[in-house]
């Protein structure tokens, strides 16, 4: 009897496991293939996203790659991943990657449309995300940072989508509290140059003013000058000879802050969205 | 005995007559005739044969217990021909006037053979106007002691012939620099910068024409240099009858020792002339220059100077002004009190402003 309730029990777990909706494993969250993160670092994210996973019931991952040769475009690779790698959470495989690819130093954030991701992680939404994370971290070569800030991201914006407030272009707390930040640095510079302005300008140009009234006092000087009284120059010799030539190159790091990614590329089908770019 | 000097007088009715700068013509102190140079030289050239020698040392005369034997070795003693008066004079006074009867008299032995200037530059400035220059140098000077120019009185004015020596010379000059030249392409994220480098040089000769010098110890170089530049467009050969009126000296600093002055100032300008043939570099550092000055003739000259001293304070303040251009020169007190008064004037009102404007209105 009791090895007849042993084998049922095996054949309901196992029958469970067709079930019940197919979730990561605990370290296949994140795969950093390029080790852009030391393992400790990399066990950590895999928590985090694990835990938001878990919690909103929408898959968090991020995948790094060398590059995606087979497929012609990023967007095509995540999806292939995504698919392939059966992520995802409920039926519809709810749940949104970052994939990096390091040989050309793209990226695509995918998101999979099954009930949640869509509302939460809309063409603005993603961008937004991809603003922050790409232009803060990635291209600044920080990608423990920025995959953590990924991770807290969709926590947040699932949180909101949970809430019946998705990111939206109309409610976007994080710009909100951007712009605040702005505006406030912009006004305490604004105020600091008009004070240093105000204090530092009058002096200086009293200095100058009253050394120039000094001037107008002080005539007298020593002549060491004569050309008023040059009658004619003659050149008889008159050669610039080229000796040699060197060259330097500067690599100049361009100010990719596009104002919450602009210049990033978003396209959305009815199973998923990407919104892709470099780093 | 005191020796002979010349006063011209007027040949109508015998008054003395000065140089007016008017009229650029000699005029009688009394009846007011106008003579021109030339008719006056012409009249006293045969006088003037006479007047060969030089005022006579004090050494013989009783005048010598007034003064050391040093200091009458460089004085000479002439007799007024208009009111006999005993005329003390440095030795190297070339025109003065009498002190007893005040008319205008020169020294013809001072101008003879080498010591002959070749030139004159008349005077165009009258006493009245080098006073008005004066209080009108005061003017547009906000530091100058309010005091300085209310209770300030000339006291003393003279308008001076001051010798010059006018040097012309020619200034080799070797240049060598090195030169570069920056360009710039962006190329991606990339700016590539492209340095040449180049070896300059340069050889050419610079002229130079009456670079003057002024030739009297007892004039200030520093003033007489700031008082530049003359026209010398209107520099005319030397006539003693240009002199009546005014004083003068003859030089007492030889055309060698005063050399090095004008050739200070060729070799300054002739490596800037030079200089300036170099064009189109970005950078430029200069390896070594050499100069070699060549000197030519050297011409003495008269040139006209109104000196003015007042006294402030217990210091004498010297000006000089320029007889023929009016350009005046001569430093001037500054008001310690005033310069704090502007300083903080100007930087509250400024700040002020800026405040309203920064603060308020934006």
């Amino acid at each position: 009897m009791k090895r007849i309730l042993k084998i049922m029990s095996v054949l309901a777990a196992v029958a469970l496991m067709f079930i019940l909706p197919v979730k990561a494993a605990y370290n296949d969250y994140v795969i950093d293939t390029q080790n852009l993160t030391y393992s400790s670092e990399q066990d950590e994210l895999n928590m985090l996203a694990a835990e938001a996973s878990e919690q909103h019931d929408a898959g968090i991952y991020i995948r790094v790659y060398y590059d995606y040769t087979g497929f012609d475009t990023i967007e095509e690779y995540a999806e292939y991943v995504y698919e392939s790698e059966d992520l995802g959470y409920g039926p519809n495989k709810d749940g949104i990657m970052l994939i990096l690819t390091m040989a050309d130093r793209s990226f695509d954030i995918y998101a999979k449309y099954g009930g949640k991701c869509e509302e939460a992680f809309s063409d603005y939404a993603r961008e937004q995300i991809a603003g922050t994370i790409v232009n803060d971290y990635l291209s600044d070569g920080e990608f423990y940072d920025g995959f953590k800030a990924f991770i807290d991201l969709c926590d947040s914006y699932l949180g909101y989508q949970e809430q019946g407030t998705p990111i939206s272009p109309s409610f976007d707390p994080y710009r909100e509290e951007q712009e605040r930040q702005e505006q406030e640095a912009a006004e305490n510079a604004s105020r600091a140059a008009k004070t240093g302005a105000t204090l530092g300008i009058p002096p200086l140009t009293a200095l100058l003013t009253v050394l120039g009234l000094r001037s107008r006092n002080k005539t007298e000087h020593i002549a060491t000058e004569a050309s008023g009284y040059i009658k004619g120059t003659k050149l008889h010799r008159q050669t610039d000879r080229f000796l040699y030539r060197n060259q330097t190159v500067t690599h100049v790091q361009r100010d990719r802050d596009s104002g919450g990614g602009g210049s990033f590329h978003s396209s959305s089908s009815g199973s998923g969205g990407h919104t892709s770019g470099h780093f | 005995m005191p020796d002979q000097i010349t006063n011209y007088q007027c040949p109508s009715c015998g008054g003395p007559l000065h140089f007016d700068s008017e009229t650029q013509k000699l005029k009688c102190d009394y009846c007011g005739s106008l003579f021109t140079t030339e008719e006056i030289e012409e009249l006293y050239r045969e006088k003037n044969e006479e007047a060969v020698s030089v005022g006579t040392e004090l050494q013989d005369s009783h005048d010598t217990l007034q003064w050391t034997e040093e200091e009458a070795k460089h004085m000479r003693a002439y007799s007024c021909p208009s009111c006999g008066a005993q005329l003390i004079c440095d030795e190297n006074t070339a025109a003065t006037s009498c002190p007893y009867c005040g008319n205008p008299t020169v020294v013809p032995a001072q101008f003879d053979g080498a010591l002959r200037p070749d030139y004159v530059i008349p005077f165009k400035l009258n006493k009245d106007q080098a006073v008005k220059k004066l209080s009108q140098y005061y003017g547009g000077k906000p530091l100058l002691p309010s005091a300085f120019s209310s209770n300030n009185h000339i006291e003393e004015i003279k308008g001076v012939y001051v010798p010059f020596w006018l040097y012309d010379g020619a200034a080799d000059v070797h240049l060598r620099c090195h030169g570069t030249r920056v360009h710039s392409v962006t190329r991606g994220d990339d700016i590539i910068t492209t340095t040449e480098h180049y070896q300059i040089e340069r050889e050419g000769t610079v002229e130079f024409n009456k670079v003057p010098a002024d030739a009297s110890s007892k004039m200030p170089d520093i003033l007489m240099d700031s008082i530049e530049p003359f026209n010398y467009s209107e520099m005319v050969p030397f006539q003693m009858s240009y002199l009546p009126g005014y004083l003068a000296d003859k030089y007492d600093v030889s055309s060698e020792e005063d050399a090095s002055r004008a050739d200070v100032r060729m070799k300054n300008s002739a490596i800037s002339e030079i200089s300036r043939t170099v064009g189109g570099y970005s950078g430029l550092v200069t390896e070594s220059q050499q100069v070699n000055i060549i000197p030519n003739r050297v011409h003495y000259a008269f040139l006209p100077v109104w000196m003015l001293s007042t006294r402030w304070n217990g210091k004498n303040y010297i000006f000089a002004m320029n007889g023929q251009t009016g350009k005046m020169v001569g430093d001037l007190p500054i008001d310690k009190g005033k310069v704090i008064l502007y300083f903080l004037l100007i930087t509250l009102g400024l700040m002020a402003v800026l405040f309203v404007i920064l603060f308020i209105l934006m």
